[in-house]
């Protein structure tokens, strides 16, 4: 009987078919991976110009580099998929 | 097939040449040496199984050169797609890299800025005081809230509805 069943079994596995090619999905570059920072606040009672002056710097600088990580984004996958585009075709 | 891809090219072809040479052998052999008197008695059962093994070569030819050309293409696309992604990790090192650069050129001019904001505070302090309500908002706008106070054009400070 336990026979009877592996033989079955083989006879059904003939008609299956696998999927010989590997594609591995492609890895993000490790510097867009990182989380953007998030914008400082100033002190309440804070009321110096200079201090008030250097958050602000700061917050342009986190978007600065949050613009830099979004665009890279986009230009990661335009390339990626370019490169596979062109590969495929 | 499934089974199939566990055989090497070299198998499968000899399985099914041995097969297709043995079965044509065999078929012309049957019909062609029916003047032999010895041989003559075996040719009914000579001429099935030739025939038999015939027709199987035949099909199995097919289904083999099917085969054949779908590793072929296989093969190819394989390394197509190799090739494919030593570029893509090529191209994800350089953006990487440019990413990183530019990151530590705002780092740079955020720096260069704040010294800037260091050598005029003085200057700076004494010519301007920030008033509470432009803490408020300023902060409130650095956490995306709803504002809690409004300023009126007499300066005047309001907490809003």
């Amino acid at each position: 009987m336990q026979n009877k069943l592996i033989l079955l079994m083989v006879i059904l596995i003939v008609g299956c078919s696998s999927v010989p090619v590997k594609v591995k999905f492609p890895e993000a570059p490790e510097e867009l991976t990182k989380t953007c920072g998030d914008l400082t606040l100033v002190k309440q009672d804070d009321h110096q110009f200079s201090n008030f002056l250097n958050v602000v710097v700061d917050n342009y600088g986190v978007y600065y580099e949050c613009k830099i990580q979004a665009d890279g984004w986009k230009r990661w996958y335009d390339d990626q998929r370019k490169i596979f585009n062109e590969a495929l075709k | 097939m499934f089974l199939l891809h566990f055989l090497p090219d070299w198998l499968l072809s000899g399985f099914v040449n041995t097969v297709l040479i043995s079965g044509a052998v065999l078929t012309v052999i049957s019909f062609f040496t029916s003047w032999i008197p010895f041989i003559n008695q075996y040719r009914i059962p000579v001429q099935v199984i030739g025939t038999i093994l015939l027709t199987c070569g035949v099909y199995f030819k097919g289904g083999e050169t099917a085969e054949l050309a779908w590793r072929e293409r296989t093969a190819e696309l394989q390394q197509k797609i190799d090739a494919a992604q030593v570029k893509s990790a090529e191209a994800t090192q350089r953006l990487d890299q440019e990413v990183k650069k530019s990151k530590q050129v705002v780092r740079d001019n955020t720096q260069a800025i704040k010294k800037e904001i260091a050598q005029n505070a003085q200057q700076l302090d004494s010519e301007c005081r920030v008033s509470d309500a432009a803490i408020s908002i300023h902060n409130e706008a650095a956490l995306n809230k709803k504002p809690k106070v409004t300023v009126t054009f007499d300066g005047k400070i309001q907490n809003a509805k």
